[in-house]
């Protein structure tokens, strides 16, 4: 157990430098948008004093190490992002319009995590334990295509055939209420499922070759028993480390579908304050999907050493 | 001892080939062999040569594309080849265990010790009481002389030993007593030192539970150790059968005496070692004579066209080649 | 100068590696043999023809108002017409010349950024490696979308450059990555001991041993990259952040669509359709290639 304990230890101190990056990167955005960077974040037709105020509050006349400084003090003891400069959130905090978006992305990816795991993860098995017959070949299509489908055309074509000319689902999630969330869910869900299924077949078909898998057979034990508690556990191994990137590609996948559904989360505001030059909501939506990104690879090793007795030790 | 008990598996005629994209490999062509009760048999070959297939084939887990297409195996009289799947998994580990090579390889990384034991002995001994089934796995690791088995219990494979780990596969196949225990290689990839450990081990172990056991080796010396009777393999086939003193002695098919004069005996300098000249013949190609004439220093020209058959030259000792046409025709010893 | 002559020294390591050739004959002898091969590299190579040919094909100005507004596809125009009455079949195949031209530039700055970065990070070993595999690391753990995004919400403009800039500093750590890992291997092996002991440079020796142990998994990966990057560069566009109009892209084509879905459907249907079957292509190519080179070769990125 304190092997456990100082290998999460020792991973949550990993996770610092990477979230480091992600300020310095998000802050970058801000540092590097034009000439006067104060244009970005001061409202249109600010006084020359409003002006003044905010060049002392954001410390542009600052070396840029000192402006970095003052950028992450803010940050973690006041959690201030800033404030909107878009037109229709004026000096709303960026920190209220993200916490007001942020349920909307959580529950999203969450509804698209199930979906991938559960359609990726039984579908991968099927297709290993009927390795080379015609049934494997038609998962391994399956997951060809899914995985070269780009989300926002998957999105389209779900769209087409659940909504425009079926009418079984309502075309756009602007409501977010629970039917509109099946789409952008689905859509989120079986790109990713594709990716499960590939990695979940190739790793059971691995383990299947494993000594140890003869060795069990060799004592007797029903096929079910070798195959769902031994090589399943070991064939669950792969997939559970990239749950991280997996978490990343949902993070990534979400901005995108959200804008093709109009799913009022996270993804949908930073296209929105982009499109709108709204540049402090566009650094605070980062940060805060690149925190997603980092969580999502912790939970992973620390599931992963939950489940692999081996990775303790290392 | 000498090989006059009871039979305890008899196989006949075995044939496993494999099916490959590029053609079908016979990885055994025609294999018969006898083992007693209460004897140790070991089976020598090069790599490749068909020893571990056989093994795999006894307890038909022959690897996919693999497929046992001829012959018999009895075991006590019973005919392995018919048994359904269901009825088979009752004699896997129960009357027939299994060692295998590499012990790291061979154990579930992810479960520990206790539950892997724990699992195949409550499978084989009905027992699902939970203190009863630790008493027993307990019981297990002592036999196989582990100090510690509490601690081991709770270990998980990667954590102990390769020397352990072995011990730990031979109290899994020993765990229900079977009748027949088939050890491949069992002490291959373990050091030098840990080596003689585990041989002393299996050979007390076996003798104490009065059950046979097949060791499949290619070192010469694990043999004259451990086996009373030495069966040697190649290419597929058996070319020779003999107890290990006699074979030590006098071996008859050129391919033993090659093996033979390789092995350095005690004490002895070798200046240069013997080299068997040749490749083994591909597999793939079905071939009508003996399989050991391209490196054979006595091959003569019915050598490429007829198949030796078995010949009994000495009560107990038969050899497969053409140098030894006397008695003629196949005898059961 | 010295760029000439490193490659000469590729070759040489090439002719220096015996039985070479015949690995090589092999592997096309295998590649020939292998379906997702054949398909891919099928699909790839129309996709690259229709690319290079989009000037001098018989297609009507991606650009310019063409026809009336919403014209299903018929004889005439095979794909319709869009919002704006410009013929949707002109530009979808105006739109694999810039996808292509964005994603195989991208790709190959992304190499070059990888390879350098894995080789002085592998071989030098020490501080060095330790600061750049922390670096790759960082790159690697976030999505290369996300960083292209943030990257291309950055740069004003929304040039062609400034999206090939943004993916090639998203996607190198993969590269990288790779690169390192075989260095490091190749780093212990005999022979690079031994031609330092003859006196080979460093640099030299990354170059003829590291570098063309690695060729094999690059061309893998560098395959499924430009299907990656194919796939970030629409996405993008589809977000208003990558190529803009009135350049014809498949990402902002699929977007206009999206707004259109029900007068005119045909208006993301055929661009996205073209665009799975190009990524696809290079996915299947490299997943080939892959078990064509080396079979254990998995694990990375997808």
């Amino acid at each position: 157990m304190a092997d456990l304990l100082s290998y999460i230890v020792r991973k949550l101190l990993l996770a610092i430098p990477v979230i480091l990056l992600a300020t310095l990167i998000v802050f970058l955005i801000l540092y590097l948008y034009g000439a006067d960077p104060i244009t970005a974040v001061a409202p249109p037709h600010a006084s020359a004093e409003d002006l003044e105020a905010l060049r002392d509050k954001y410390g542009f006349d600052e070396p840029f190490p000192i402006q970095y400084g003052k950028f992450l003090k803010r940050l973690v003891f006041d959690q201030d992002l800033g404030t909107s400069v878009a037109r229709g959130t004026l000096n709303t905090d960026v920190s209220y319009l993200i916490e007001q978006k942020l349920p909307k992305t959580l529950q999203l990816m969450a509804i698209g995590l199930t979906i991938s795991y559960s359609i990726g993860i039984p579908l991968g098995i099927y297709a290993a334990l009927r390795q080379d017959t015609l049934k494997d070949r038609g998962v391994m299509v399956f997951t060809l295509v899914g995985y070269a489908m780009p989300s926002f055309w998957l999105g389209i074509l779900l769209m087409m055939a659940l909504a425009v000319y079926t009418n079984i689902l309502p075309i756009g999630g602007t409501v977010g209420g629970l039917e509109n969330i099946i789409l952008p869910a689905l859509t989120l869900g079986l790109g990713n499922a594709a990716l499960t299924t590939r990695m979940m077949r190739s790793s059971m078909l691995e383990v299947k070759r494993q000594d140890y898998i003869t060795q069990l057979r060799s004592r007797g034990l029903p096929e079910r028993e070798v195959i769902f508690k031994h090589a399943l556990r070991n064939a669950l191994l792969p997939v559970i480390t990239v749950i991280g990137l997996d978490i990343g590609w949902f993070v990534a996948g979400a901005v995108v579908v959200e804008t093709v559904f109009s799913w009022p989360g996270i993804g949908m505001l930073v296209i929105n304050s982009i499109a709108n030059a709204d540049f402090p909501t566009v650094q605070g939506c980062i940060l805060v999907l690149a925190l997603f990104v980092v969580l999502g690879n912790l939970v992973a090793d620390i599931l992963y050493a939950f489940v692999d007795p081996r990775v303790r030790l290392g | 001892m000498i090989a006059a008990g009871k039979p305890l598996l008899e196989i006949r005629g075995l044939r496993t080939q494999f099916f490959l994209h590029e053609g079908t490999v016979t990885a055994l062509d025609g294999i018969d062999l006898t083992i007693y009760e209460n004897e140790s048999l070991g089976i020598v070959g090069e790599t490749g040569c068909g020893k571990s297939m056989t093994a795999f084939s006894v307890l038909r887990l022959v690897p996919h594309p693999g497929k046992i297409t001829d012959g018999s195996i009895k075991f006590k009289g019973l005919e392995l080849m018919n048994l359904t799947e269901e009825q088979m998994r009752g004699i896997r580990g129960r009357r027939i265990s299994m060692i295998f090579q590499d012990p790291s390889s061979s154990l579930d990384p992810v479960f520990n010790i206790g539950s892997q034991l724990g699992e195949v002995i409550s499978l084989h001994q009905n027992i699902y009481d939970k203190d009863a089934l630790k008493k027993k796995t307990i019981e297990a690791l002592k036999l196989v002389r582990i100090a510690a088995p509490e601690s081991v219990l709770r270990q998980y494979p990667h954590e102990l030993s390769g020397g352990m780990k072995q011990r730990i596969m031979i109290a899994l196949a020993l765990s229900c007593n079977p009748s027949l225990l088939i050890a491949d290689e069992p002490t291959t990839a373990l050091d030098v030192t840990i080596q003689a450990q585990i041989l002393n081990l299996l050979k007390e172990v076996i003798r104490e539970a009065g059950s046979s056991m097949i060791l499949i080796t290619h070192n010469l010396g694990v043999v004259a150790e451990t086996c009373d009777r030495v069966c040697i393999m190649y290419a597929g086939r058996i070319v020779e059968i003999a107890e290990t003193f006699e074979l030590f002695g006098n071996p008859l098919h050129p391919y033993a005496k090659g093996l033979l004069m390789a092995f350095p005996k005690l004490g002895e300098q070798k200046e240069e070692l013997a080299v068997v000249r040749g490749t083994v013949p591909n597999l793939m190609e079905p071939f009508p004579g003996c399989p050991f004439v391209d490196r054979c220093d006595y091959a003569t020209n019915v050598c490429e066209r007829v198949r030796p058959t078995m010949v009994e030259v000495e009560p107990g000792h038969m050899v497969a080649c053409h140098l030894y046409p006397k008695g003629g025709g196949w005898q059961d010893g | 100068m010295r760029r000439r002559k490193t490659l000469s020294d590729i070759l040489a390591g090439w002719r220096m590696s015996e039985g070479a050739k015949e690995a090589i004959k092999d592997i096309i002898d295998r590649s020939r043999r292998n379906t997702m091969v054949a398909v891919g590299a099928t699909i790839i190579i129309v996709m690259f023809s229709l690319a290079l040919l989009a000037p001098v094909l018989p297609i009507s100005d991606p650009e310019e108002y063409v026809d009336e507004s919403f014209q299903p596809p018929s004889d005439n125009r095979w794909f319709g017409t869009d919002e704006l009455g410009r013929d949707v079949f002109s530009r979808v195949i105006w739109g694999t010349r810039i996808s292509l031209q964005v994603a195989v530039l991208a790709i190959f700055f992304s190499l070059l950024i990888g390879i350098m970065m894995g080789l002085m990070a592998g071989y030098f070993g020490g501080k060095t490696d330790y600061l750049i595999a922390g670096t790759i690391d960082l790159f690697w753990t976030f999505p290369p979308f996300l960083l292209a995004l943030a990257f291309a919400a950055t740069v004003a403009g929304g040039s062609l450059t400034a999206v090939i800039i943004a993916i090639s500093i998203s996607y190198w750590a993969g590269f990288a990555r790779l690169m390192r890992g075989q260095a490091l291997s190749v780093r212990e092996r005999q022979f690079v001991e031994a031609s330092r002991a003859l006196g080979a440079s460093n640099i030299r020796i990354m170059f003829t041993h590291v570098f063309p142990n690695c060729l094999a998994p690059l061309i893998v990966w560098a395959s499924i990259g430009v299907a990656d990057a194919i796939t970030i560069e629409s996405s993008l566009s589809f977000l208003g952040v990558g190529t803009q109009p009135p350049t014809p892209s498949w990402g902002y084509m699929l977007f206009r669509g999206l707004a259109n879905l029900q007068e005119a459907p045909w208006m993301s249907t055929f661009p996205g359709v073209v665009l799975l079957i190009t990524v696809l292509g290079f996915n299947l190519l490299g997943d080939g290639m892959r078990d064509v080179l080396d079979p254990r070769m998995k694990g990375m990125r997808r």
